[in-house]
């Protein structure tokens, strides 16, 4: 105990009680004008009906769990495929595997500022590659666009995520003993068969704690959004996180932007009950 | 057989296509620095500087305090580092080596903190700073960044314990070393690697920071290099060129970094995952 002990305390400390703080702050008035105040006021859920009586917040979560879904969709299933594919045994399998994860090592930072170089609209090189292939007439205005700008934060997320999806996954796959393909090459089975009934199957522990990682790290994305559109064009890429970060030191209303983190917090709580309620039936079955 | 040699053949040129293609961004930027500024958005675009010029890099870095940007960047790494190794590996040695009867609660606790957003602490941490007066001070990004190493430490070191024989403890106690003489002359030592793996991950953590750095300071001479790039983006007239130098310049050191010690993070993320 002496050795958990300080580690521990310093987490209670430097996390168990800025939480419950949130909570306390967003239950009152802290703005610019009365941070100087001894006292603060308690206002009781008036910053949370303030948030809720605006269309803004809808919109922020429908955005947060699109820009969730979609990475998450697209990072697991390129992540499972290099895997597998890295999991064969070639030369080339493992010096790609380690330099592929180079990528999750950049700061979030400067994959912003790389993407938001790259999705220029004009003169920008993906236009450009994409112009000079025919495959698109106009250039897209990836950044400019409601839409696009969304589109292109995912992709730029599922850059970084795809590596890193396929690094834990490939330790999954290793613990795949080869004697069960082995014994399934002598009855016959195709690849494709294999993969659908064995490496899936054997692989979905791995697989199920790579999504709830994956959900929550996605869901409280922050850098890259704040650096490569700071949540526009017109609030369309604005999440959870970003709205809140807005709320708090551009707005200068604390309160209000503690209870923006605090709809967020929820949020995960929300799916990660969902998620160790959906283990639970799995160990039933 | 034959079709077994065509198959590598085939994986091996997909292969070095597509981790080309995937690590090419990287490389973008790098090149774009060396173009001068007219050259970087001009019709055809050109993959090699035409005009190879180091302006963004004599222009640019001096006068946003590059230097400073390093120190700076390489302070808060460090001290994420010290208090993320001082106390996580502490704790992860802790609870590998004692059953106790909380300890899976406690290392779920940890597992909890690991992934709060850093958004719903900042509020909270920036009115108890200002209020203990260490905002615009090295150690207010510290101590939030701590709070994101010490669980990571403690996932990806503990499992090195586990596997750690018990006699070899044991046998240190016998000839005299006491629980902590033990831990830091007999178990540190054989769990090394792990060491080193959730030390390099927590330097890479305080090194890639931004929002505690921005949050928290305000005063210019204490940003770190990722601070001095956001502010070096408006929305409009982004200086591209010197951008682009700043983050060369910034992500050379972690690459290198990473690239000497990937054996160890590749397996030590792997170990952390599996595990858990």
């Amino acid at each position: 105990m002496l050795f958990v002990l300080p580690g521990l305390l310093y987490m209670l400390l430097l996390i168990g009680y800025p939480v419950i703080y949130n909570l306390v702050i967003s239950l009152q008035d802290v703005n610019v004008m009365t941070i100087r105040n001894k006292e603060a006021v308690f206002v009781g859920l008036q910053n949370y009906r303030y948030l809720f009586k605006e269309d803004m917040i809808w919109q922020v979560m429908k955005q947060t769990f699109t820009f969730t879904f979609w990475c998450i969709v697209f990072q697991l299933s390129l992540g499972l495929l290099l895997a597998v594919f890295f999991n064969q045994k070639f030369r080339m399998a493992k010096p790609a595997r380690g330099l592929l994860l180079v990528i999750w090592v950049v700061p979030m930072t400067v994959v912003a500022l790389i993407f938001k170089f790259m999705f220029q609209t004009d003169g920008g090189l993906i236009n450009t590659v994409l112009m000079n292939l025919h495959l698109i007439s106009q250039p897209i205005q990836w950044l400019v666009d409601a839409k696009m700008a969304m589109i292109s934060l995912i992709i730029t997320n599922c850059w970084v995520g795809i590596p890193f999806n396929m690094i834990l996954l490939s330790a999954g796959l290793n613990g795949i003993s080869p004697e069960i393909y082995e014994s399934a090459s002598i009855d016959g089975a195709n690849g494709f068969v294999k993969f659908f009934r064995i490496t899936l199957p054997l692989l979905r522990p791995a697989i199920m704690s790579v999504l709830i990682m994956g959900v929550i790290y996605t869901f409280k994305v922050f850098d890259l959004v704040y650096v490569m559109t700071s949540g526009g064009p017109n609030n369309a890429t604005e999440l959870l996180s970003t709205y809140s970060y807005r709320l708090s030191f551009t707005e200068y209303q604390f309160s209000r932007g503690a209870a923006a983190a605090n709809v967020l917090l929820l949020c995960l709580v929300v799916l990660a009950f969902l998620y160790v309620k959906m283990m639970r039936k799995d160990e039933v079955m | 057989m034959k079709k077994r040699k065509m198959f590598r053949g085939l994986a091996n040129v997909i292969t070095v296509v597509l981790t080309a293609a995937m690590l090419f961004p990287i490389l973008w930027i790098m090149l774009n620095s060396f173009k001068p500024g007219p050259e970087i958005f001009a019709q055809p675009i050109t993959l090699l500087p035409e005009h190879f010029t180091l302006e963004a890099y004599t222009k640019y870095l001096v006068s946003n305090h590059v230097f400073r940007g390093y120190l700076n960047s390489f302070l808060v790494a460090m001290g994420a580092l010290a208090t993320g190794l001082g106390l996580g590996v502490a704790s992860a040695y802790g609870l590998a080596r004692y059953a106790m009867r909380r300890n899976r609660l406690i290392m779920l606790l940890f597992l909890i903190t690991q992934m709060l957003p850093a958004s719903l602490m900042l509020t909270p941490m920036y009115l108890i700073y200002s209020r203990l007066g260490i905002l615009n001070t090295y150690i207010a990004p510290v101590l939030s960044v701590a709070t994101v190493s010490i669980p990571f430490v403690v996932v990806t070191t503990r499992p090195f314990f586990l596997n750690l024989p018990r006699d070899l403890d044991d046998a240190a106690r016998i000839d005299g070393c006491n629980a902590f003489t033990s831990f830091l002359r007999i178990m540190l030592p054989i769990a090394k690697p792990g060491v080193i793996t959730a030390g390099a991950l927590s330097f890479i953590f305080g090194w890639n920071d931004l929002v505690y750095n921005m949050t928290f300071n305000t005063k210019p001479e204490l940003r770190p290099l990722t601070s001095i790039m956001y502010n070096l983006m408006p929305k409009e007239g982004v200086k591209w060129n010197g951008v682009m130098a700043l983050a060369t310049v910034s992500i050379l050191p972690i690459i290198v970094l990473f690239l000497i010690l990937q054996d160890f993070i590749v397996g030590g993320l792997a170990a952390g995952a599996v595990k858990e």
